[in-house]
């Protein structure tokens, strides 16, 4: 090396070169990243998040209780750092603007630091290429324009642009390079705390380890091995000063986001994340957390392990094995062994993202010496100008085509739903004080943070899991409460706990973007209200109470307020500072003596016909290996497939609503047009064809021959109410050698007239009476409807406690009811629950109907079923102090005016015992002139004395038009499976606010009711038809 | 002088800030520099403790509250009352008369205690709905309503006869006669009842019927019962007798044509029943349930079941067809047809379907 302040003109050259790369680089950043940015960051994952956690700052800097969410939240739950610029930007422009803004700059202080860090290791040209190589890194685009991750960029930039410092000072030592070391430390964790974690390890490390070998190079072997030792002995005390003062930033500049963690451990389930999979098993995910980031790099991982084990880039070369081997996930148990109990907790993707940073120094050097190095003149001697040009060219080709496909992959496969205009629902919200109740959404994606950014009012829900802290929320694996249905049964359990107890939360309005979830919302007693002008679907929950004029909230101390506003901003600041200040008097080209990098060695090279003819073999070997495997794959792609593959196929193919593909599926010989059997599976929706999910199946052969089968298939079905098993006789038929299913048929029964005349009672709860701007005139009030509960009892089945009864409305108005019930042992109250889809919340004038209340705890962490698999039936008992001895019955009503379809029948009624487990069935028949879509039976049974000792939900599974009609089937349990605890009291029942019910004259087992002869420990089963009759779904 | 401090003046004004200032004809005081003369100047009365308590003045502002909304006739009493304020927004005196008009009656008997006049009424046992008021010191509520409805409880519950004979897969009109209670009155439009038939093989057929113009009405749609039956309303605790339910029976005309043929392409037996003709001079109707039966002479034998379409039902089946005779049952509803037979040419547009 040249003495120091003196550069040969090649390193002078090499300097300019690298500069004018990191120019070009920076541009690319700006025209490509910056170029796409405005256009894709609304499909990512994470962006909208952090646009709502900069708008909770913009609207109070120095207070970090965020109500909007959760019932509120702590902001010290998160770095503030990204979220404060954002927030300060917001001043000059709007959100989304602002977003946008912050991560570009977060991108070009990635692209200067990755030339930065990349100088310590190699020289400055192959610096200027590893630059280059991050604007076409395809985990670049993949975390910018698909997930969105702003505060990962912008840690990562500022935290490179510091370790020139950390290098300096340990090599050299000097106050400046350790305070601007601890700077960038201290805005690293503003930005984001895990990169300084796990940065200090993955690249401290091996950035001091390789100063440690700079010290040595500077102070040759002294004389003696002590001398030799101690030489390092100043540099190893600066390096744990440093760290030691690290740590100190790292706790000190978020000590609230510690203060909140170790005060409010996060007590919730583990999150299952994709990247934690096995990518064998899992594909798909393999695809989005592991090849698609490394792109092309990976096929550099040869050639990294090579340098490293050849070359002073060994520290480094280790770094991007380890995160190569922790990103591989579940894939193989290394990850598991390494990271212990955190590998339940971290996403593992962020190792890939690192090791795609670490390897571009290496890169850097590969393209430095393919171009104008070695490699390069070795190719052009052994294969020709024209094949060095084709791999170069190749090499960038791929590395565009693959970052640009990761940034256009959201528009190729959607990972959000179509962007939901948030401007209709604030002004709902705005208005007549739709906003002193919370809301939730359903179906919005990652939107619904971008909606909470746009309104003050609250929502039960959130989009930061790590926040939580309702028990109901915390205990279910869910990332938000609208993710449910892609979770199963117990994401909707979750769900269904909110939906069904809303008065406790003070959850009015739903907002849904999904019709999947219409028939839990409508049969657990919400009402469809309107749509608005963005297409989303308002729903309303009445006689819900109001929030609180003053809300409870975490007190967090002023001096963690301030701290918290003030330090990671003013880190962020001062290290902007420094970096300007460095850029103004030194650049960032400057060679200086403590740097080590490696150099490339000229040097001759003689086997050129050696590199010639293990190149030939190795592309023949490639090109008979790649044609092999095309004709294989074209093979097995041409079997036959077996009738029970193509039986899956199909349902799949309905399942996902590809209707060509599972029209070719049916028998060509025998199936009718396409249109015809599309108009098929149109007309017959309902809740399993419109609102199902397909979760399983299982198929049993009968009656076979050679060309012939019958089938009985089951399909488990997941709606929003429950998983259902429908049972279909399915034909599969050989033509050939392929099998086709044979078409199936519907009952083509003919609605008996062609106009129907009908009068029909309308009715309208007016509400606001006059012109008025009050929004609840007293004057304008309906009081509430006369109801009476009846019969109340609480039972016990299966290990499971229940409150039943009979509702009657003895009012001359419809009512809307509200049923609470709480367990009590020795006059303690234990649990509080609301009915669910057991109970006919909408009733007419003098209806009865039965109506049951389940009690149900909430998953908790010591569960098994925590850990495990999802199980469709799983039940989570109540944690109760003791088995309750009674219970008691708050219900009320309002008058309501929607929902009171009444014109379905029940024809052939029939009630039989099979096998010990008594059946109803019949055909539910469409009398009047609104197409059912889906149809509640609710059977209240009666035992021997008369009392309600059972009450039971069954859906009919398919929609029915005005005329048509539809087989039911439900079953009930065994009387001897219930067990009576207590008939509840009169002081036990509270209705509309009062004690004492009214002296009404209410049925009984005998009024209105059908016998259950021959069914034992039933005497009779009193029968309640609602509909819900929204268009139905296809 | 002697100055009171602190001293608060009780207002139940609308929109004053109480405890302020205090008008009078004189100006306008910081409550906190008043004094006992002046107090006295302003109608004040001062107590020893420091309150000031505002004399009442006369009735400016009356609002009314009748409820409950729905009075049963004959049954529940109504309950009438008044808030009435002065012009600072304080209640009024004591013992003044309120004059409530509720409906048709008119009571003048109350007086107001702590301001607030009630009274509990009787409201006439005819069913509508009815405006009211009230009076004080010449000055007059807002019009509010209450409604009266029919005593459900004493409505004789009766259905209204069917005329002739219910065909299958018609719309059949069931209502009861109009449903007035002792007093005469209507029920409400929306009240639900329950309509229950109970059919000769045990099974029910269960509606929903709705008071539309005094009545409750449903329809029944004929279709999957075996019979007509006896038909029970049922409103409350109250039921009607049974009214028998008769449903014309339909007979086949001749006996469904039946036919066999082979599939040899895939080594399976076609079958195709009908047009089944019926006597009352019409196909059998779309969608009635069939139900086929084919034993070969082997005793190898296959089921299949469905539905007409046009009169006609055809399926395949899982038969050998070189297993012939077959003998063949089948179903409908208008009965069961044995035939032995073999095989035939295969009929013109031939279609094999499925069955739901």
């Amino acid at each position: 090396m040249p003495p120091h302040g003196l550069q040969t003109a090649q390193q002078t050259s090499e300097e300019s070169a690298g500069l004018r790369l990191l120019l070009v680089a920076l541009a690319g950043v700006v025209l490509f990243h910056g170029g796409l940015l405005p256009f894709t960051h609304g499909n990512t994952y994470d962006a909208f998040i952090h646009m709502f956690f900069g708008d909770s700052y913009h609207r109070s800097w120095f207070d970090p209780w965020e109500p909007r969410w959760y019932t509120g939240f702590a902001t010290t739950s998160y770095p503030p750092g990204t979220h404060m610029a954002i927030a300060g930007l917001m001043h000059l422009m709007p959100l989304r603007a602002a977003f946008v803004v912050v991560q570009l700059v977060g991108l070009l202080l990635l692209t200067v630091g990755v030339f930065r860090f990349s100088r310590l290791w190699v020289t400055a040209r192959p610096a200027g290429f590893a630059a280059l190589a991050l604007v076409l890194s395809s985990s670049i685009s993949e975390t910018v324009h698909l997930f969105g991750q702003l505060p990962t960029i912008f840690s990562l930039g500022v935290f490179l642009n510091g370790l020139p410092y950390v290098y300096r000072w340990i090599v050299i030592g000097g106050l400046p390079n350790l305070a601007a070391s601890v700077t960038f430390a201290s805005a690293t964790t503003a930005a984001h705390h895990v990169t300084t974690l796990f940065g200090g390890v993955l690249f401290i490390i091996p950035l001091a380890v390789q100063a440690l070998r700079a010290v040595a190079e500077l102070n040759p072997s002294p004389k003696s091995r002590l001398a030799s030792v101690l030489r390092f002995a100043r540099p190893f005390g600066r390096g744990i000063l440093l760290a030691v003062l690290m740590v100190g930033a790292m706790v000190l500049t978020v000590f609230p986001y510690w203060s909140w963690s170790i005060n409010d451990p996060i007590t919730q389930v583990p999150i299952p994340h994709g990247s934690r999979e096995s990518f064998i098993e899992r594909k798909d995910l393999g695809f989005v957390f592991f090849v698609l980031p490394w792109g092309i790099a990976i096929l550099f991982l040869p050639y990294v392990i090579y340098k490293t084990f050849t070359t002073r880039l060994l520290p480094l070369g280790l770094s991007v094995l380890l995160c190569f081997v922790l990103g591989t996930g579940g894939t193989t148990p290394i990850s598991r062994a390494i990271l212990h109990g955190a590998f339940d907790i971290l996403t593992l993707d962020r190792f890939t993202f690192w090791a795609t940073i670490l390897i571009l120094p290496f890169t850097g050097y590969m393209i430095d010496g393919l171009l104008l190095g070695r490699s390069g003149e070795v190719i052009r001697a052994a294969l020709g100008r024209g094949v060095h040009r084709m791999i170069v060219g190749g090499i960038f080709l791929s590395m565009t085509l693959i970052a640009a496909f990761a940034a256009i992959l959201p528009t190729i496969q959607p990972t959000q739903p179509r962007f939901i205009d948030p401007v209709p629902i604030a002004k709902f919200l705005e208005e007549d004080e739709h906003d002193r109740w919370r809301y939730l959404t359903l179906g919005f994606g990652d939107q619904f943070a971008y909606l909470s950014a746009q309104t003050e009012a609250m929502s039960v829900d959130g989009n930061y899991h790590s926040a939580r802290r309702l028990p109901d929320m915390t205990r279910f694996s869910v990332e938000r409460l609208e993710n449910a249905k892609y979770l199963g049964v117990p994401g909707l359990g979750s769900l269904r706990q909110f939906l069904v107890n809303a008065d406790s939360y003070n959850l009015r309005y739903v907002f849904s973007n999904d019709e999947f979830y219409d028939p839990i919302l409508h049969f657990t007693g919400w009402t469809r209200l309107n749509r608005l002008a963005n297409g989303v679907i308002v729903w309303e929950r009445q006689d819900v109470t109001p929030l609180p004029v003053f809300l409870p909230r975490r007190e967090i101390s002023p001096v963690h307020a301030i701290m918290w506003s003030v330090l990671p901003p003013t880190a962020l600041f001062m290290a902007a500072t420094i970096f300007f200040m460095t850029l103004l008097r030194r650049g960032f080209g400057g060679h200086s003596p403590e740097m080590r990098p490696l150099v490339a060695r000229p040097k001759d090279f003689s086997n050129v016909r050696l590199v010639r003819t293990v190149v030939l073999v190795l592309g023949g070997l490639a090109v008979i290996g790649a044609g092999t495997l095309a004709r294989w794959v074209w093979i097995e792609s041409q079997k036959p497939a077996p009738p029970e593959t193509v039986i899956e196929a199909y349902f799949d193919d309905l399942d996902f609503r590809r209707f060509q593909p599972a029209y070719d599926r049916l028998d060509p010989e025998t199936r009718p047009d396409f249109e015809e059997v599309m108009f098929n599976w149109r007309w017959r929706g309902g809740l399993l064809a419109s609102y199902g999910k397909l979760s399983d199946m299982r198929m049993v052969a009968h009656n076979k021959t050679d060309n012939l089968i019958d089938w009985t298939v089951e399909l488990d079905l997941l709606t929003s109410i429950n998983t259902r098993t429908e049972i279909l006789e399915v034909r599969t038929v050989r033509r050939g050698e392929h099998w086709f299913l044979a078409p199936t048929n519907l009952r083509q029964v003919q609605t008996p007239v062609r106009l129907q005349r009908e009068g029909t009672v309308a009715w309208n709860v007016v509400g606001r009476r006059q012109p008025r701007p009050e929004t609840d005139l007293h004057r304008d009030r309906l009081d509430r409807p006369r109801i009476a509960v009846s019969d109340a009892r609480l039972v016990q089945r299966n290990g499971r406690y229940s409150v039943l009864g009979a509702l009657t409305n003895a009012d001359a108005d419809p009512a809307f009811v509200s049923v609470f019930s709480s367990l009590i042992a020795k006059d303690e109250q234990m649990l509080r629950q609301s009915t669910g889809e057991v109970s006919s919340q909408r009733m007419l004038p003098a209806e009865t109907s039965g109506f049951r209340i389940d009690f149900e705890g909430v998953l908790s962490l010591e569960d098994e079923e925590a850990l495990g698999n999802f199980d469709p039936t799983l039940f989570i008992p109540p944690e109760l102090s003791a088995p309750p001895d009674t219970a008691s019955i708050e219900a009320r009503a309002v008058v309501a005016g929607r929902d009171l379809y009444r014109g379905v029948a029940l024809n052939g009624v029939r009630i039989a015992d099979k096998d010990g487990t008594p059946v109803v069935s019949g055909l539910a028949v469409n009398t009047g002139t609104e197409t059912a879509t889906i149809i509640r039976i609710i059977a209240l049974l009666y035992d021997d004395e008369g009392l309600p000792v059972w009450a039971e939900a069954g859906f009919v599974e398919t929609n029915i038009y005005p005329g048509q009609s539809a087989p039911f089937q439900f079953a009930l349990p065994a009387r001897d499976e219930i067990t009576v605890i207590a008939d509840l009291s009169q002081e036990r029942l509270m209705v509309n606010g009062s004690t004492m019910q009214a002296d009404l004259g209410l049925p009984t087992a005998r009024d209105g009711t059908l016998p259950m002869n021959g069914v034992d420990g039933y005497s009779t089963m009193r029968l309640h038809v609602s509909t819900f009759t929204y268009d139905p779904l296809f | 002088m002697k100055l009171l401090s602190p001293i608060a003046l009780v207002l139940l004004a609308n929109n004053a800030h109480a405890g302020d200032f205090v008008s009078d004809g004189f100006g306008l005081v910081p409550a906190t520099a008043i004094s006992e003369q002046r107090a006295a100047w302003a109608g004040l009365i001062v107590r020893p403790d420091g309150e000031i308590q505002q004399p009442p003045e006369d009735a400016e502002t009356v609002l009314i509250f009748v409820g409950p909304k729905s009075l049963v006739a004959g049954v529940d009493d109504g309950h009438a009352v008044t808030l009435n304020f002065d012009r600072h927004g304080n209640f009024v005196a004591d013992d003044l008369p309120v004059d409530f008009r509720l409906g048709p009656q008119r009571v003048t008997d109350p007086e107001t205690r702590y301001g607030i006049g009630d009274v509990l009424f009787r409201p006439d046992p005819s069913a509508g709905v009815f405006l009211t008021g009230a009076t004080i010191q010449e000055r007059q509520s807002a019009r509010a309503t209450y409604r009266v409805t029919a005593d459900l409880e004493s409505i004789k519950l009766q259905n209204q006869p069917v005329e002739g004979q219910l065909s299958f897969e018609t719309f059949a009109t069931l209502s009861t006669a109009p449903l007035t209670d002792k007093f005469g009155n209507v029920a409400n439009d929306g009240v639900s009842a329950k309509m229950t038939i109970t059919h000769g093989d045990g099974a029910f057929t269960v509606l929903t019927p709705v008071v539309s113009d005094g009545s409750a009405q449903s329809k029944l749609l004929t279709r999957d019962i075996p019979d007509g039956g006896a038909m029970t309303t049922t409103l409350g605790l109250v039921a009607s007798a049974a009214t028998d339910l008769p449903v014309q029976p339909l007979g086949d005309l001749v006996p469904a044509e039946l036919r066999l043929w082979a599939i040899p392409e895939i080594e399976a037996v076609a079958f195709r029943a009908g047009p089944i003709l019926t006597d009352a001079g019409h196909l059998l109707n779309d969608g009635a349930s069939v139900k086929v039966t084919v034993q070969g002479a082997s005793g190898a034998s296959a089921t299949a079941d469905g539905w007409l379409l046009d009169g006609t039902f055809q399926t395949f089946l899982t038969l050998d067809p070189k297993d012939g005779p077959f003998e063949v049952e089948f179903s409908t509803p208008l009965g069961t047809y044995h035939k032995r037979q073999s095989l035939r040419a295969a009929p013109g547009g031939m279609a094999l379907e499925g069955a739901e």
